[in-house]
């Protein structure tokens, strides 16, 4: 007993001691009789949005609901509301739920190919504002109504491991040159153009490609938990075919397919993987075929200097590709093709040609729709800072500058 | 004595400490708010500044190296004027505890405790910044020598990664030279720390060659801020105003980092760090101030007439992250005039004073 109070005794004069018992006391305790969070809390992993009827927004939530059971699937709902605002919709969501919404895990924010008709950001502004959610939050426009996409979502989770972050992080990584996260898109928006690329996942009834699922239809309709009402079952695809639309002023002007998405790849020189292919080649070995090259790797330089007044860019492409697939009108010895490790140089010639031919069309594609995805204005500010502001102020519209540049493409083909 | 004294290398790592500190989180993002990348001027022109600042602290030192700045200050200024010098240097030292208190506060609450008050975070700062502020000076030094190698290590890790992920080039040229004025203006008061070496001077163990250690410390602590700010301004370019908390948010940018969950929380223990042992230091020079006011009261009084004011100004006067911006901008830089002003200025008229009597 005399050595506890010694204890005390020698305890009571560490004044850390003495605050570590008042948080323990204070805060430690009133801790464990709180609620658990996911009580508290209806966490959120998706956001939809889609533009409402009288000019509200209709959003709906991909909400995780804590289940207790035996094996390792997680149970989502989707939880529709319609507000004047998304902040308003949310709150009214919550109300549904009985549980404040939590943004913290919202890995996802899927928005109506509508709401790109007009300014998006609008949409966009609580959830940027918004501290909980990070900006690299992933983007996905679809065709279809977001909610719906939310529940073909919900049901891929369940019935397969194919899950939507995958897909995207999988494009962003492969397919895009750019992220289509609220931080590039943002990036886009405040660059010269204002311009962003957003990611682009259709949903269909009919389609024979893509990941098909059983998902409730839209029957349901109206708010609150998509469970308490009838929903007829239909077969939805989604399909994630490489598509994404260009943004200006956070508004769409252009759908662009998986082709032109390959093309503004070779221009930008940012991603891991893709393939090339030329057609109708003829040499020594090969007779109006198609040859499939995969890249293995691309390296694009850019450099950028000025004659007479006007902006040229020197790129330089440099291509790893491996001819992987060789298809012939008249079957082709296939002791001859398994023989090739080094391109002829023809096929070097076409694949030059292809790749310039590539570029040309990625930057007409810009140009029409006075989009600077390619950071052009960037590169001519940067390293020729007083011609660029002269350059500029030469021009009717700024926006248009990507008109009055010349782009010189040297590529350079390695078989590897 | 030994006690009461911290070692020139402890003076060292305590300066590092200070400077390196209160501007790795909001100041980068108001900078490129105000001047865009050319906020990044700022920097250089404000460390000029502060780099005076010590290079006055060295040539002081070196001419009265066992008499206190207050002792100096009494001397040749009057016993009046000593009052008031160290009265605006306690106001001084006690506005950059609340601004560096709030900032965490508010970056912590933002990410985080979303919903506790400030009493929690009171608690958890208050003590522990009370009681290095009583200790001795060897005890501070030895703490900072502590965490030094810490915050080295953290610091390495977050600069390497984030650097490792930066991508595409800033924007450049789009800032006047006006806006780098007006930047450098409003954010002057995130500089001129080092003034509290002339609060401790007489704390200080030093010997001839011991003003290399300040250049090196003060040299680290500028290169590491300007490493922060290029590697924010590489990972978010367009939209560096939007994140508001530099070191946290370039780690935020790292995509490729395999399983390890979300690597910004280490930026947050060098946060952590950081906060309490510049908030230590600053109270420090509060209570030393304060002392030099009311020489007859024990430090104690200090401290809680410290934690009296700061409390009331936390709660009543500065809350919000808006206030706290507001403060720092339209505020704060009045106080500047006395770490970059009154100090040199005083610090200079006492060297000239000694010239002349050791010519006499």
């Amino acid at each position: 007993m005399n050595k506890f109070k010694l204890f005390l005794k020698k305890a009571f004069k560490v004044p850390m001691f003495i605050v570590f018992l008042f948080i323990i006391i204070f805060y430690g305790f009133p801790s464990l009789g709180r609620d658990a969070e996911v009580d508290e809390f209806a966490i959120v992993t998706a956001i939809g949005l889609d533009k409402g009827e009288t000019e509200n927004v209709d959003v709906s939530l991909l909400t995780f609901v804590p289940v207790a059971q035996q094996n390792f699937a997680e149970k989502y709902k989707v939880v529709k509301a319609s507000g004047k605002s998304v902040l308003e919709a949310i709150d009214f969501a919550g109300l549904y739920l009985g549980r404040e919404v939590g943004l913290n895990h919202v890995k996802t924010v899927v928005i109506n190919e509508e709401c790109f008709n007009e300014n998006a950001s609008v949409e966009m502004d609580y959830l940027t504002r918004n501290k909980s959610l990070a900006l690299s939050t992933s983007i996905i426009c679809t065709d279809a109504k977001a909610s719906e996409f939310l529940e073909t979502v919900q049901k891929m989770d369940t019935e397969s491991s194919i899950k939507v972050d995958d897909i995207i992080a999988f494009n962003n990584k492969y397919i895009y040159s750019n992220e289509s996260t609220f931080e590039s898109f943002y990036k886009g928006l405040y660059s010269k153009t204002k311009s962003s690329l957003v990611s682009y996942l259709s949903l269909s009834e009919d389609s024979d490609e893509g990941v098909t699922v059983s998902a409730s239809g839209e029957a349901s309709g109206g708010s609150g938990d998509t469970a308490t009402k009838a929903s007829e079952e239909t077969k939805k695809t989604l399909l994630n075919d490489g598509k994404a639309i260009l943004c200006k002023n956070a508004q769409k002007v252009a759908l662009l397919d998986n082709v032109d998405m390959q093309k503004l790849n070779l221009a930008t020189g940012e991603f891991d993987s893709g393939t090339i292919v030329i057609e109708n080649f003829t040499d020594e070995i090969f007779h109006n075929a198609r040859l499939t090259f995969d890249i293995q790797n691309i390296k694009v330089k850019r450099k950028a200097q000025f004659k007479n007044g006007y902006p040229v860019i020197n790129m330089s492409v440099d291509l790893y590709v491996k001819l992987l697939e060789a298809k012939e009108e008249n079957n082709i010895d296939i002791k001859e093709n398994i023989d090739l490790k080094n391109i002829s140089k023809e096929a070097i010639i076409a694949l030059e040609g292809k790749v310039k031919s590539s570029i040309a069309d990625a930057i007409s594609l810009l140009r029409e729709n006075k989009c600077d995805i390619l950071k052009i204005y960037t590169l001519l500010n940067n390293s020729h800072p007083n011609e660029t502001r002269k350059f500029m102020k030469t021009l009717a519209d700024e926006q248009d500058f990507l008109n009055y540049v010349t782009f010189k493409v040297s590529p350079s083909i390695y078989s590897v | 004595m030994k006690d009461k004294t911290m070692n020139a290398w402890q003076a060292g790592i305590c300066l590092f400490i200070i400077i390196f500190a209160n501007k790795i989180l909001l100041l980068p993002s108001l900078l490129y708010d105000i001047a865009s990348i050319e906020g990044a001027w700022a920097y250089f022109i404000s460390f000029a500044f502060e780099l005076g600042l010590i290079t006055l602290f060295v040539f002081v030192k070196r001419k009265y190296n066992y008499v206190s700045f207050a002792e100096l200050v009494r001397k040749k200024l009057g016993v009046i004027t000593l009052k008031i010098f160290y009265l605006l240097l306690a106001l001084f030292f006690l506005c950059k505890l609340v601004l560096i208190y709030n900032v965490t506060y508010i970056f912590f609450k933002d990410l985080i405790y979303k919903d506790s008050g400030t009493l929690l975070f009171i608690i958890s700062f208050l003590p522990i910044i009370n009681y290095l502020a009583l200790s001795s000076m060897r005890v501070i030094g030895r703490t900072m020598q502590l965490f030094f190698p810490i915050i080295l290590l953290i610091f390495i890790f977050c600069t390497t990664t984030s650097l490792i992920s930066v991508g595409e080039a800033p924007l450049l040229f789009q800032g006047s030279a006006l806006n780098v004025f007006l930047a450098t203006i409003k954010h002057i008061s995130a500089f001129g720390d080092s003034i509290f070496l002339f609060v401790f001077m007489d704390k200080i163990e030093y010997k001839k060659a011991d003003g290399k250690k300040f250049y090196l410390m003060s040299g680290l602590a500028i290169l590491f801020v300007l490493l922060t700010m290029f590697a924010f301004y590489f990972s978010y370019t367009y939209t560096s105003f939007m994140h508001p908390y530099a070191i946290f948010e370039t780690m935020g940018n790292i995509k490729d980092y395999g399983g390890l969950g979300r690597i910004d929380s280490v930026a947050v223990i060098l946060v952590i760090i950081l906060t309490y042992l510049q908030m230590g230091i600053y109270l420090k020079a509060f209570v030393v101030s304060f002392k030099e006011i009311f020489p007859k009261l024990s430090p104690v009084y200090g401290v809680v007439t410290f934690d009296f004011l700061f409390v009331i100004i936390i709660s009543l006067i500065v809350r919000t992250l808006e206030k706290t911006v507001f403060y720092a901008e339209s505020v704060l830089p009045y106080f500047s005039l006395i770490s970059f002003v009154l100090v040199p200025l005083s610090a200079i008229t006492f060297l000239i004073l000694k010239r002349k009597r050791s010519d006499e």
